[in-house]
């Protein structure tokens, strides 16, 4: 059965003076999804993001939020309540305690008690500010900021849940804490429309991507068709003795395209156009040809690669 | 029990109640309730110091003898001034009588030791205490302490509560907050109107503690709890639309920053200064100005409290106000209702913008439509309150003059045609700073409109993002219609033949005025058709450039003409192509004014074109502009 789409635009466009930010997209994602938008700066991420939430209005183009059309002239109270949109700032009201600030954009999106104390405890639990919630908000590190911003944004039980360069900025922990949340949300079954910076959290988190260039989305597919059609096998092999042995044997196996040795390892990373039989075949043939193997690890080229394969030369 | 209290209020406005949060400290509302306090026990004392004690006055307002003794002293000063008449008199007659004079002499001496005797009386002596009217000077003490508040009310409540919502606006605008809220599913109304009460809470603070006292005083003072009521009334009223142009102007200049709300307060206490030195004044209410006054609640104050500005004009005069003849001004309730629906008039539009504006930054302030129902609710207000029966004295004839008071409708119309263009100009002049589009959205409107299909009629009247110099023509002819009509109808009017030589009913002086009338159409879509090329450019200071152009091509011309004495009676052909052309219609022959009228309609339609052609380049793809240049 087909899914409900979550997002849909169709011809969406929006010029700034001569310049087209984003050029007739259409974009589908389904329901539940995790799609992750990859773009160089200035490619139209932003303001495609922008667009999807309502904060800035397309030039041309309709977008439709779960089948319904999204207008930002109109103040569409129902279609409001399902988004959640946290953008690449996150100003927030320093003067305000934790609770009392997520207690106000909690009643400012209708939430009634007792349900809206239950949220409130189950989001600042979720983002692990539990000892902080009476504290001042300029009190708080950067990466408590954001993960607040986020709480802010779910308060409500989006549906639809828009992240604009969340993890930009945040040390590596903080970063690996706020994975975790999305992580969460995907599991309760929200939609999720994230940009990043970072392309290896987009490839742990995502089930789907799309890559932007000028404006364009000139990629837009599940990240499982994607490694397939792009991304090729790869085998990290090490060994203990003399590298051209290896080498030597290597190029008896028809299916190995390529070899790159591993800068300061008795490595090699190998391009491989085997399946996984074909693999161990290879193994095989090392090991018979008494080459002291200590490593055999297949592995696939990651997102960056990909995207860099692509011809896009900047991964941000 | 605040908390509770809180808690309720957010769960009917979250906007509020995150306002009274952050201000409801206790040492805030301290610092509120105290200043408020110490004010009110300055005003109580300050007036204490006119107690009548011991040594007040025989002559003094408040004692019961000092009639008396006023009385005396007239006497004995009108017998004194009639002497002295007599004695000026007697030497000039033909047998001056020596025993006459010098016995008036002795009488005028004897007067003039009696006037003496009585003034060391009064000085040496005071009111006996129990001779005094206290009830009278207590009556007068807390009328006084009313008066005062109240006018401490309407400058405290306005031009504090005005400061503090820009303040606030601007401050949300530059951090940024306010794009989430209005991403949230508060309808604006919720949002602002939180505002509106929760940030100005300390004022309102302050203005609650000194009510009992106002009230109290006020009673003390016999005045009527219904006038009070009324002044609250007019007060709220008063507050909510200023507030709510705080908050438009708020939204709509966010780029003056920092300025911005001394700006806004500034200009909302020289509003007040003036309307109050106006309403103490000028006690002239029937013209068509008189809606302005009526936003400012000083007019109503002193038609409601008599004693409110010790002028010597006396009562005020908004009781003859009328509405299209419509007695509005009779009752105090007509008044009051004159009030609330004039203020209602002016809220309505300025929410409209705010709705606008608070959804969407970049858009326009009003959409054509509503400026078209915009200007035609002006122009029924304007002429409204120009056409009310003022009765005048007139001339009987113009070489015998007899002056005879009766009510001249040409007259009336013609003296507030001055006013009815004033106001207008500026109307228009604010119309073209808030319909017209800029260039982001003329090239949105340009590039992409074959898509929607519309006519391009259909799309420059009344689409959202299209050039607005054809919805400015249709506000220029709703702003003309109904002085044209009154032009051509002049004659019909004249009723009490006063003045046949009236120019407005001669028939070339009717024409020349028509012909006035179109140059300032043509003006005005030069002014607009500039303005909206100048929309279109590149700088990010567009708007600036735009003001300051045409505020420069309205005013330049006059300056400089006036500077080099180039005056209209001589020169009347180069006064035809400034701001004011009427200033050389009078002098000129009309085929000068034929041609130069035609000269400027091609000004205009060459201005046009350039229009045009602009915004086809920008309705261009990028894609073939690339593709010419190759």
């Amino acid at each position: 059965m087909v899914k409900e789409l979550a997002i849909q635009t169709s011809g969406v466009t929006k010029q700034f003076d001569r310049h087209i930010a984003v050029n007739n997209i259409d974009l589908e994602i389904q329901a539940g999804e995790v799609y992750g938008l990859i773009g160089p700066n200035g490619a139209g991420k932003t303001t495609l993001i922008r667009m999807l939430a309502a904060a800035e209005e397309p030039t041309t183009g309709e977008i439709y939020i779960n089948g319904s059309r999204l207008l930002r002239d109109h103040s569409n109270p129902t279609l409001k309540r399902r988004l959640g949109y946290l953008p690449d700032d996150y100003p927030l009201y320093e003067e305000l305690t934790v609770w009392d600030y997520l207690d106000y954009f909690a009643r400012l999106y209708r939430l009634r008690e007792p349900r809206r104390t239950k949220r409130l405890h189950e989001v600042i639990e979720l983002i692990q500010l539990e000892n902080k919630r009476n504290s001042l908000i300029a009190t708080l590190s950067r990466g408590m900021k954001q993960r607040l911003s986020l709480a802010r944004t779910i308060i409500h039980e989006p549906i639809l849940l828009l992240l604009d360069e969340p993890v930009s900025g945040l040390d590596p922990i903080a970063r690996m804490q706020f994975r975790e949340i999305i992580k969460v949300l995907q599991e309760a079954g929200m939609t999720i429309l994230i940009s990043s910076h970072v392309l290896s959290d987009l490839a742990e988190l995502c089930t789907s991507v799309g890559i932007m260039e000028l404006g364009y989305l000139v990629e837009s597919s599940s990240l499982k068709q994607l490694y397939q059609r792009l991304s090729h096998q790869q085998i990290i092999i090490s060994s203990l003795g003399k590298k051209e042995e290896l080498i030597g044997e290597l190029k008896n196996n028809p299916l190995v395209e390529e070899w790159e040795v591993m800068l300061g390892q008795n490595s090699l990373r190998v391009n491989f156009s085997g399946n996984e039989e074909d693999c161990a075949n290879l193994l095989r043939s090392l090991i018979q040809a008494q080459i002291p193997i200590t490593e055999f690890h297949c592995t696939q080229e990651d997102l960056e690669t990909i995207f860099l394969k692509l011809g896009h030369k900047q991964a941000s | 029990m605040i908390q509770n209290l809180l808690d309720k209020v957010g769960d009917w406005n979250p906007q509020l109640m995150r306002e009274l949060k952050g201000r409801l400290k206790i040492f805030y509302v301290a610092i509120a309730v105290i200043i408020s306090l110490v004010g009110q026990v300055i005003l109580f004392l300050y007036q204490l110091q006119y107690l009548p004690g011991d040594n007040y006055s025989l002559t003094g307002k408040y004692c019961h003898l000092s009639q008396s003794y006023i009385n005396q002293r007239n006497v004995i000063n009108s017998q004194i001034n009639s002497l002295r008449q007599q004695l000026t008199n007697a030497p000039s007659t033909k047998s001056p009588n020596p025993e006459l004079i010098s016995d008036l002499q002795t009488k005028l001496q004897n007067l003039d030791t009696q006037r003496q005797s009585l003034s060391n009386f009064l000085r040496s002596n005071y009111c006996p205490t129990d001779q005094i009217n206290m009830q009278m000077w207590l009556r007068d003490y807390f009328e006084n302490i009313f008066l005062s508040l109240s006018v401490a009310f309407i400058f405290i409540l306005l031009v504090g509560g005005t400061y503090l919502l820009i303040n606030n606006l601007a401050q949300e605008e530059k951090r940024g907050t306010l794009n989430f809220i209005r991403l949230s599913p508060q309808s604006e109304n919720s949002i602002l109107i939180g505002k509106i009460l929760g940030v100005p809470i300390l004022v309102y603070t302050a203005f609650l503690i000194a009510i009992p006292l106002h009230f109290l005083a006020g009673h003390l003072a016999n005045i009527a709890t219904s006038y009070i009521l009324i002044f609250y009334t007019i007060l709220v009223a008063c507050c909510i639309f200023f507030y709510s142009l705080a908050l438009l102007f708020g939204l709509f200049s966010s780029y003056l920053s920092s300025f911005q709300p001394w700006l806004g307060a500034g200009v909302m206490l020289f509003f007040l200064f003036i309307t109050m030195q106006l309403a103490s004044d000028v006690n002239h209410y029937n013209n068509a100005a008189v809606w302005l006054r009526l936003l400012s609640p000083f007019d109503m104050t002193k038609y409601l409290f008599k004693n409110l500005f010790s002028s010597y004009k006396g009562q005020s005069n908004l009781g003859t106000l009328t509405f299209f003849y419509l007695p509005i001004g009779k009752t105090l309730f007509g008044l009051a209702a004159t009030h609330l629906l004039n203020y209602g008039f002016w809220n309505y539009w300025v929410w409209q913008g705010i709705k606008r504006r608070f959804h969407n930054p970049n858009a326009t302030l009003l959409s054509k439509k509503n400026s078209y129902l915009f200007v035609a609710g002006c122009q029924i207000i304007l002429w409204g309150f120009t056409l009310q029966p003022h009765v005048d004295k007139y001339c009987d004839t113009p070489y015998k003059c007899q002056y005879k008071s009766y009510y001249e409708l040409n007259t009336q119309v013609s003296n507030n045609f001055p006013l009815i263009i004033l106001f207008n100009v500026l109307l228009l002049f604010v119309l073209l700073a808030i319909i017209s589009p800029h260039r982001q959205a003329i090239q949105d409107w340009a590039r992409y409109r074959y898509e929607r299909f519309n006519s391009l009629l259909q799309d420059v009247i009344w689409a959202e993002k299209s050039p607005a110099h054809i919805a400015m023509l249709i506000n220029l002819l709703l702003v003309t219609i109904p002085m044209f009509t009154w032009i051509i109808i002049a004659p019909a009017l004249n009723f009490n033949g006063v003045s046949p030589t009236n120019w407005w009913i001669e028939n070339t002086g009717r024409l020349r005025a028509i012909l006035s009338l179109m140059f300032l159409i043509n003006l005005m879509m030069i002014y607009s058709t500039i303005a909206q090329r100048m929309l279109m450019m590149k700088s990010n200071k567009r708007s600036l450039w735009a003001v300051s152009t045409i505020g420069a091509l309205m005013l330049l011309p006059p300056i400089v003409l006036g500077l080099l004495r180039i005056y209209p009676e001589k020169y009347p052909t180069v006064w035809l192509f400034s701001t004011f052309p009427w200033a050389g219609l009078e002098d000129l022959v009309l085929v000068s004014v034929f041609s130069a009228l035609i000269f400027e309609f091609g000004v205009l339609v060459l201005l046009n074109f350039n229009l045009h052609h602009q915004i086809k380049l920008a309705g261009e793809s990028a894609s073939k502009a690339l593709m010419s240049k190759d």
